[in-house]
């Protein structure tokens, strides 16, 4: 898999997370719920957006930033309220972690936008993707409590990261966030 | 004797997926159906117990890419049912949200979805390695759409904005500005986009097309109008019941509709345009005559040329909108519950979308029926696919897969409007 294309003239230091996901499918509204909860509570540098699953505003989201970090839910077959993190372009793109993302009802899946941005070089610097499992996608449905605890721990983590002090060689900056073990490297 | 079997994993670059089932014996089609899986009718079903004022909130979620139509239908329905009546400049903020979903969903058909099938590319992001300030301009086409659905309906997917009777809160002209900046250089993109798609190899196909779309007196019929069809009868959007019936057909869930009891319509871009090109605005008619395009459109594959022209028209209208427009009164008219039932129809990108409403006099819904316009047209599709199939059974698997993959995708089927979730393969026995 190739380098991430970066984008010429990004601002240092930007950061934008990004909850994508629809209301009306029960748990698929989880990446939507978290970015909801951190609305207004992230340093002014961190960019917080909703995304309903338009490719195009996904990738302008993240056009110019340092970090991306995007938050959807996800149908693996894992235990409900699972979190699942891919700190590498590459595993959520590649042929290896495709399927589980495009479980979600968007028409056109995360993977593909990350492999247009590729493609036209619109990238972030960094981009770090957080699913959380979900449990119950029918139209209608409320979230289910697993998944409503895991946007809860997913917004306090994210809190976390951006205001606790950081301790060098304490730990991965990204360890705040439970792990399935399926995504990342480091 | 012969058999031939085709087997595809799905069908990408529609909304949603399917599964299509061809077979054939000694060189004829003796069988083909789209099938589609899920229960289309779950919404219909959700409405029912709910506030006459929710529709168009609950039916904005069917469509990822063509909320704004479940929104006006929906309104207009309720409405319908309780005497109310929104004009003026209420209706130009509607027509003004609707013009800004039909460029994002038809800029996003031309250039990521279809434009690929004509330039030899399995994909828009495919092509976009190739191609990559191509698919730039496309989603600057598509953008100056989400531009002007968010400065109406509060954001660009799923707008938040629009209630029964009008919308929470309207725009002041300083807050269209930036959209209408954005369309003026949509407007020339589009413009160039259809030059570009018409330059595209068409295969040599029509069809004897039975065409229905909505018609207005007063403008190409987008957010209201009568039913006009090519048969020359036209009806009101009341008596559609009595015109058009669905029935299930045994390999799908989604039901097929009739027009006065004979199935295989078509509604969509080529239906509008064919009936209703005289009241294109007059940069449309003039790209459109520039590349030849004719008064009808007849040949599936050219429908990208005239979902172009349409995006034309779009940004030309919504311009002419935005210079006049005067801040309404009031955000919205008030619409009291009575008992009664409503019908409402508007052209989504896909074609003539119809809700029907019976509300009881607590207000709340007793009865609703969606018909969206992909269920309308998979007869016509399916009736396509076995003119395109039947002379080209020699042709090797890979190929005849590939002609049958565009032919449906030359109706930019949202088969998640029809379904949810379908699993399109095709197969041919």
């Amino acid at each position: 898999m190739s380098t991430p294309s970066r984008t010429p003239g990004k601002t240092p230091g930007r950061t934008v997370v990004i909850g994508l996901g629809g209301d009306a499918r029960g748990d698929d509204a989880a990446g939507l719920e978290v970015v909801r909860l951190l609305r207004d509570t992230l340093p002014p540098s961190v960019a917080v957006v909703e995304n309903a699953g338009d490719p195009a505003e996904l990738i302008d989201s993240w056009t110019g930033t340092d970090l991306a970090i995007v938050i959807d839910a996800v149908s693996s077959g894992a235990a409900p309220g699972t979190v699942h993190r891919h700190t590498d372009i590459a595993g959520v793109a590649g042929v290896a972690g495709v399927a589980s993302w495009h479980g979600s009802s968007h028409s056109f899946g995360l993977a593909d936008a990350i492999d247009l941005g590729r493609a036209l070089g619109r990238l972030p610097g960094e981009l770090v993707v957080l699913g959380i499992e979900g449990d119950d996608f029918t139209i209608g449905a409320p979230m289910t409590p697993p998944v409503r605890a895991a946007v809860r721990h997913m917004a306090d983590a994210m809190r976390t990261l951006f205001y606790a002090p950081k301790v060098p060689g304490r730990c991965h900056r990204w360890d705040a966030f439970r792990c399935s073990g399926d995504g990342d490297g480091p | 004797m012969t058999h031939k079997t085709i087997r595809v994993g799905g069908l990408s670059r529609v909304e949603g997926e399917g599964a299509l089932t061809v077979r054939a014996r000694d060189g004829r089609v003796t069988g083909l159906e789209l099938r589609i899986y899920e229960p289309p009718r779950f919404f219909e079903a959700l409405l029912r117990g709910r506030s006459h004022t929710e529709p168009p909130d609950i039916t904005a979620r069917i469509c990822g890419i063509c909320p704004v139509a479940y929104q006006m239908s929906a309104c207009q329905a309720i409405e319908s049912a309780c005497g109310a009546r929104v004009s003026g400049p209420l209706r130009d903020l509607r027509l003004l949200l609707y013009y800004g979903e039909w460029i994002e969903s038809h800029a996003l058909h031309v250039y990521l979805l279809h434009a690929p099938d004509f330039l030899g590319y399995e994909s828009g992001i495919a092509m976009a390695a190739d191609h990559r300030d191509l698919v730039e301009r496309g989603l600057s086409l598509k953008k100056a759409g989400n531009a002007l659905v968010a400065a109406i309906g509060g954001r660009p997917i799923h707008p938040v904005n629009v209630k029964v009777g009008g919308f929470y809160r309207v725009p002041t002209r300083r807050e269209l500005a930036p959209a209408a900046e954005r369309l003026r250089r949509a407007r020339e993109v589009a413009v160039a986009t259809v030059s570009w798609v018409a330059g595209f190899d068409f295969p040599d196909i029509e069809h004897d097309y039975r065409f229905l779309a909505l018609s207005h007196p007063g403008e190409y019929a987008i957010l209201s109008g009568s039913v006009a069809t090519s048969d020359g009868e036209g009806f009101d959007v009341h008596e559609w019941p009595a015109h058009v019936t669905e029935e299930q057909v045994p390999h799908s869930t989604a039901l097929h509709a009739r027009l006065d009891g004979a199935a295989g319509y078509l509604v969509g871009p080529m239906a509008r345009y064919s009936l209703n090109s005289a009241q294109l605005s007059a940069l449309a008619r003039q790209a459109a005559a520039e590349v030849s395009l004719g008064q009808y459109c007849r040949n599936p594959f050219r429908g990208i040329v005239v979902r172009a022209v349409e995006i034309v028209h779009a940004c030309d209208e919504a311009l002419r909108i935005i210079e006049n427009y005067t801040e309404p009164d009031t955000p919205a008219v008030p619409v009291e519950p009575r008992a009664a039932t409503g019908h409402g129809a508007s052209e989504a990108p896909r074609g003539t979308l119809y809700h029907r409403y019976r509300i009881d006099a607590d207000g709340l819904i007793a009865e609703a029926d969606i018909v969206p316009p992909t269920s309308q047209n998979q007869a016509r599709i399916e009736t396509d696919l076995l003119h395109l199939i039947e002379p080209r059974l020699h042709l090797p698997k890979e190929e005849l897969t590939a002609l049958c993959e565009r032919a449906i995708r030359n109706y930019d089927p949202c088969i998640s409007c029809s379904a949810h979730f379908l699993d399109l393969h095709v197969d041919a026995q």
